[in-house]
Order: C-alpha cells, then sequence, then structure tokens
C-alpha cells in the first residue's frame, strides 16, 4: 500500500472508523493514486498532510464524530476558572498568613512608635529595645507581639482551600488538555 | 494574485457540489476522474484534495450513489453518480445560482444588467 495511504488508513483508525469502512476509503484513494502522476498533482497541498485530509475525508463522511466546540470551550474555561482560584488563594495565603497578620508593635508608654511586619526586622528592634533599656532611661519600649487582624486566620483557611481545589481541578485538566493536543498533533 | 485565487477559491467553494453533480450528471466519474475534468473546465483553483471530502458529504447526504468497477488492468475503483435526490438538488441548485449570479451581477455591473 501507498504509505500516503496507509498514512490515512492509520489515521481513519486512530479516530475510530471502522475496519471495512477504513479499508474502502483506502482502496478508493489507492486507485486513484494508481492514475495520477504524482502525490501532489492528484492531492495539491493535502499532499502534505494526511492526517488533516484523512480526519476532513472521514468527518464529512459522517464516520467520526465532529470536533465537540462545546467540550473544548469548557475545558478551556474550566482551567482558567482553576487557575483563577488558585491563584487567588496563593494571594490570601501569602497576605494573610501569620507571619502577616500576628504584628510586633514596638510601643513606649503610652504612645505606640510603630508597627512592624517583618518578624526579623521586630526581632532586631527587640534586641535594641533590650540593649536601650540597659543604656537609657525610662520610658522604655515595650515591646509586645499583637494580632492586628483577627480575621487573618479565616483568610487563610480559606485561600488555602482556594488553592488547594485550584490546583487539584487544574493538574488533572492540563494534563488531559495537554495529552489531547498531542494525540491532535501525532 | 494570490488575493484573486484566494476569492475565486472562496466562491467556488460554495457551488462545488454542484459543479461536481453537474459533472457526474455527464456520466459516473471517479475521485480523481472528477479533478482533472473539473480542471479542464478552467477550475484549476479546486483543491484536489478536498474533492474527496465533498464526494463523502454528498454520500452521506444521499445526493450520489457509488458502485465499484474494474479498471483497465488496475485495482476496481469507486464511482459516483447522482441519485434522484441528487438530481433534484442539483436543479434547486442551479435556480439559486442563476438568482444569485443575476443579483450579483446587477450589484458588481449594473451597466450591463440595465
Amino acid at each position: 500500500m501507498n504509505e500516503y495511504v496507509a498514512e490515512c488508513r492509520r489515521e481513519w483508525r486512530r479516530l475510530g472508523v471502522s475496519s471495512p469502512i477504513a479499508d474502502e476509503m483506502a482502496a478508493e484513494l489507492e486507485a486513484d493514486l494508481d492514475e495520477a502522476p504524482s502525490l501532489d498533482e492528484a492531492l495539491g497541498t493535502d499532499a502534505a498532510d494526511a492526517h488533516a485530509f484523512a480526519r476532513r475525508w472521514a468527518l464529512e463522511r459522517g464516520v467520526v464524530p465532529p470536533p465537540r466546540r462545546g467540550l473544548r470551550a469548557g475545558l478551556v474555561a474550566a482551567l482558567a476558572a482553576f487557575a483563577l482560584a488558585a491563584i487567588a488563594g496563593a494571594l490570601l495565603m501569602t497576605f494573610s498568613s501569620p507571619s502577616h497578620s500576628e504584628r510586633l508593635v514596638v510601643a513606649t508608654v503610652p504612645q505606640t512608635v510603630s508597627v512592624l511586619e517583618r518578624p526579623a526586622v521586630a526581632a532586631a528592634l527587640m534586641a535594641a529595645a533590650a540593649a536601650t533599656r540597659s543604656n537609657v532611661t525610662p520610658p522604655p519600649p515595650v515591646l509586645r507581639l499583637a494580632t492586628i487582624d483577627d480575621a487573618g486566620v479565616d483568610a487563610d483557611t480559606v485561600g488555602l482551600v482556594l488553592l488547594i481545589v485550584g490546583l487539584a481541578g487544574f493538574l488533572p485538566l492540563a494534563l488531559l488538555a495537554s495529552r489531547r493536543l498531542v494525540l491532535r498533533r501525532a | 494574485m494570490a488575493v484573486d485565487v484566494g476569492r475565486r477559491t472562496q466562491l467556488l467553494r460554495g457551488v462545488l457540489d454542484l459543479c461536481a453533480l453537474a459533472i457526474m450528471a455527464e456520466g459516473p466519474v471517479y475521485g480523481y476522474e472528477l479533478t482533472k475534468r473539473l480542471r479542464e473546465r478552467g477550475l484549476t483553483m479546486v483543491g484536489e484534495g478536498s474533492i474527496y471530502p465533498l464526494l463523502a458529504r454528498l454520500e452521506r447526504e444521499g445526493l450520489v450513489e457509488t458502485y465499484r468497477a474494474a479498471s483497465n488492468g488496475g485495482p476496481p475503483r469507486k464511482y459516483y453518480r447522482p441519485s434522484a435526490a441528487g438530481s433534484r438538488a442539483f436543479a434547486a441548485g442551479i435556480s439559486e445560482w442563476q438568482a444569485t449570479r443575476d443579483a450579483l451581477d446587477s450589484v458588481l455591473q449594473p451597466e450591463v444588467t440595465q
């Protein structure tokens, strides 16, 4: 069998065309190609892409289901939704994590001096404050760890849930989508 | 020019089934023979590979009948000819084509049609 015809037949079988129909289409094509001076002469630009040609032929003949555009659109929409959920979850977790909700307050009595959001800087300040206490007369700074935003804990949980749901939905769908893409190009 | 070829291809796409039915009405043809005969009539822009999907669609829609017959020394070929429904569709298509052509002519070549 002509290599081009064999390629078409493989594509038809891969698309789910029954063996007798694939054989019949292959026989028709092969008989015609026998007469043509060249593949290009018989099929023109389709000579360069047996898969596309075979797919179009099978589709028009009605022996394979038409491409499900609704399914593809749904897949893209679901991927986007899960990705957005994961990103939103990650952002929530980042900006409402305990290291941010619990803030170190450096204060003199009775006036608040500053609010620090970086534990490392806070630790340095605590050390500095301790040193200051020995050298400076009152009022020494009072350092305390305070939870500024109690709602941060809830946001953190919500963020975690969103991240897990987003990733759990996105990863399998992305795998499925890439597999369909690879199969289509193969 | 590429633009002209593209436009002619687009124009042909809508009536290629009628052209195929017209050729078949003259006598049964196989796929490659149909391609050659369309080219002989000046339709050189026919996408060669588009003939087989077109024939498949006509067959699916019941507009053509097929049969296999031995060729000269080669493998049996699949021949196509219009079915009764295909002949009716062809006649209706000719009327549509003429009406469309007249309407287009009146727009594109008003001095000729008036």
